[in-house]
């Protein structure tokens, strides 16, 4: 099978788009298509300041990678967890984000800039990113697993708890760090997956807040974008290994038979018969989207600002995050 | 013979079949694997040669089959 574009060997073809590509033009053809959807959902501009979250897997740091080659002030954000899963999960995760970055310095700083008259002195501030790390049990006391043993959210398993304290994490170093926009690297069968999910219990609330990017409509919400939206998982992995990214390949201990893994082989044995099938359904709630099917939930949502944290929440009073810490508190009176 | 390793399994064929026919043959969905051989990606269509060696790269981390 060749490349469409230059007739060398493909290393990848893409079923859905009828495109098969050598490595050299899938490493263009990535950054060409993130920059297309930056562009198209208007999730930033050049301008701004972008901090993406980073977990070490595959595409997170995909993402980070394709947003600097395409020259944005992108820094990243490791939330550490205290995952340990008998592999060392989290200490894992960590090392691969900063593994990543010091390679990405190594590149930068070996660039000889020159321009038509002569070597440029650049400046490189904005091209050097940073690693923010958040490490939950340092600065609260505990691990997410610890947490999750002492509440019934999420019923025994961590996913709920985790969730709500990485979004919190991540709005609050949005926020704080004076970003514009906070990104993260759910692709295509991430945005499946959690769709088929609502749409088989027709969960208009969370459909509704289901977008390529979130605008900041609400005091102390950050701006959240995905830029790899309309990527599949299989492009984001093959992306990684033919740019040499490395990258933990055991997705978090905790994740093995959840529900959205389970989602996303039932959507891709349906892609396996018919390809183009999670692209259309994708692009379809979209446009329904757009059209207004859910534009009536809309009117319903209210949000407060957190009595402590001064985070959005949709109850008065204190919001879930500054709950749950606050019960470790009465806990250990 | 073709070999193709998968996480801790392992499967053997007769060459001359491509990588998909391979990966259907595992039992494996080929959209939620990717081909290495020789530590670079092949595409789905690859004729798999006498004594090649793939690797079968999970897309999906986590808990896949």
């Amino acid at each position: 099978m060749k490349c469409r574009k230059c007739g060398h060997e493909a290393v990848i073809n893409m079923r859905q788009h009828k495109l098969a590509l050598c490595s050299e033009h899938f490493l263009e053809w990535v950054p060409e298509q993130t920059q297309r959807f930056i562009e198209k959902y208007r999730m930033f501009t050049p301008d701004e300041r972008i901090l993406v979250a980073v977990s070490g897997g595959k595409d997170s740091l995909s993402l980070w990678d394709v947003l600097l080659r395409l020259g944005y002030k992108a820094d990243g954000l490791y939330i550490g967890l205290g995952i340990d899963g008998g592999v060392d999960y989290s200490n894992q995760s960590h090392e691969m984000c900063v593994k990543f970055l010091e390679n990405f310095r190594s590149q930068i700083s070996s660039v000889n800039v020159t321009a038509d008259d002569g070597p440029q002195t650049v400046n490189t501030q904005y091209l050097i990113p940073k690693l923010h790390v958040v490490d939950i049990a340092k600065l609260y006391g505990e691990t997410i697993p610890d947490v999750a043993a002492r509440t019934t959210r999420g019923r025994g398993k961590p996913c709920s708890v985790c969730g709500l304290v990485k979004r919190h994490v991540m709005n609050r170093v949005a926020r704080d760090g004076g970003y514009d926009v906070l990104a993260t690297g759910h692709n295509l069968d991430d945005e499946v997956a959690v769709l088929f999910g609502n749409a088989l219990t027709w969960n208009a609330g969370y459909l509704l807040r289901q977008a390529p990017m979130l605008p900041a409509d609400k005091p102390g919400l950050a701006r959240k974008v995905k830029p790899f939206c309309r990527l599949y998982e299989r492009e984001s992995a093959a992306y990684a290994l033919v740019r040499g990214i490395d990258y933990i390949y055991d997705e978090c201990p905790f994740a093995e038979g959840s529900t959205s893994i389970a989602h996303k082989e039932i959507l891709n044995q349906m892609e396996k018969d018919s390809p183009g099938t999670k692209l259309q359904f994708y692009l379809s709630f979209l446009r329904a989207r757009e059209q207004g099917l859910f534009a009536e939930q809309a009117a319903h949502v209210e949000l407060n600002a957190c009595e402590k944290c001064g985070q959005p929440t949709s109850a008065p009073g204190l919001c879930a995050f500054c709950r749950l810490w606050e019960r470790r508190i009465t806990k250990d009176e | 013979m073709v070999k193709l390793i998968y996480r801790n399994k392992s499967w053997e064929f007769a060459a001359g079949m491509t990588v998909r026919d391979a990966i259907l043959k595992c039992g494996l969905n080929p959209e939620q694997v990717l081909a290495v051989r020789a530590g670079k990606l092949i595409n789905e269509a690859t004729l798999l040669k006498d004594g090649d060696e793939v690797k079968l790269v999970a897309v999906i981390s986590g808990g896949v089959r």
